[in-house]
């Protein structure tokens, strides 16, 4: 197996795991919305900006925000992963089988180095926010 | 043998626990959300650093600079740590960034502060 075969497997993993919390955190999100708008229409007001939070901006500005955040995430921790990769293979405390590896190179680290750094990225800003929203929607329906 | 990468991971995780405390971010945010984050994400990097180690790809070459305790073969205490600090780094990162975003939003509106 070489470096790049064992990345796809778990950045892979990452990537579904990624997709999946995306879908159920849209899900939850609009399940919200709706609750709030029955509420709103229960209490007889029809204005569904007063029925908002005013902290609820447009889902697609909310959308892109979201996105900008992981990538200027994933640009910091891969420019540190240069710094501190470097470092440790430039010591010798981690090294690696030439056969395993394509070759390229950015100084001393194998590119292979960073899918680490996109895993990261894909995998605990989503758990984080999949467990907060997961939260506040118990929080909901158990106010109701 | 020596403690020198552990010294040097241990430093950077307390300039994260730092930062963390002063604009509560992670752990002074949240502590058990962040707890499951961290601890899902180590146990996932385990996973791979040790299907990784067993293919043969990547091993711990010098041992001058670690203290030597091996949790598994070519998997040294300090990889735990290092693991840590990734996660810390990147919920730090992301969490600092949308309090950015926030105080852009509040300088920005027109009728907010100035």
């Amino acid at each position: 197996m070489t470096y790049h075969e064992l990345n796809l497997i778990f950045v892979g993993a990452a990537l579904v795991f990624f997709i999946v919390a995306m879908l159920s955190i849209g899900m939850m999100m609009r399940r919200s919305a709706r609750s709030r708008r029955l509420s709103a229409a229960a209490r007889g007001t029809t204005s569904t900006q007063e029925a908002a939070p005013a902290n609820v901006r447009a889902p697609g500005r909310t959308r892109s925000a979201l996105l900008v955040k992981y990538v200027i995430t994933f640009l910091v921790v891969a420019a540190l992963t240069a710094i501190f990769d470097n470092v440790i293979i430039g010591l010798g405390i981690v090294a690696y089988h030439a056969d395993a590896l394509s070759g390229v190179y950015l100084g001393l680290i194998p590119i292979e180095d960073f899918a680490y750094s996109l895993a990261v990225v894909l995998v605990a800003p989503t758990l984080w926010g999949l467990l907060g929203h997961a939260r506040a929607r118990h929080r909901e329906d158990t106010s109701q | 043998m020596s403690a020198l990468y552990l010294g040097g991971l241990l430093f950077s995780l307390a300039g994260m626990i730092i930062l963390d405390w002063r604009y509560k971010l992670f752990f002074f945010a949240h502590a058990i959300r962040a707890a499951i984050v961290l601890a899902v994400t180590v146990v996932f990097f385990v996973v791979w650093d040790v299907v990784g180690i067993s293919a043969g790809i990547f091993f711990t070459g010098s041992r001058q600079w670690l203290t030597g305790v091996f949790l598994a073969p070519d998997f040294p205490l300090e990889e735990v740590f290092f693991l840590i600090l990734l996660g810390y780094v990147t919920m730090n990162t992301f969490n600092g960034l949308g309090r950015i975003h926030e105080w852009m939003l509040t300088r920005t509106r027109p009728d907010g502060h100035p």
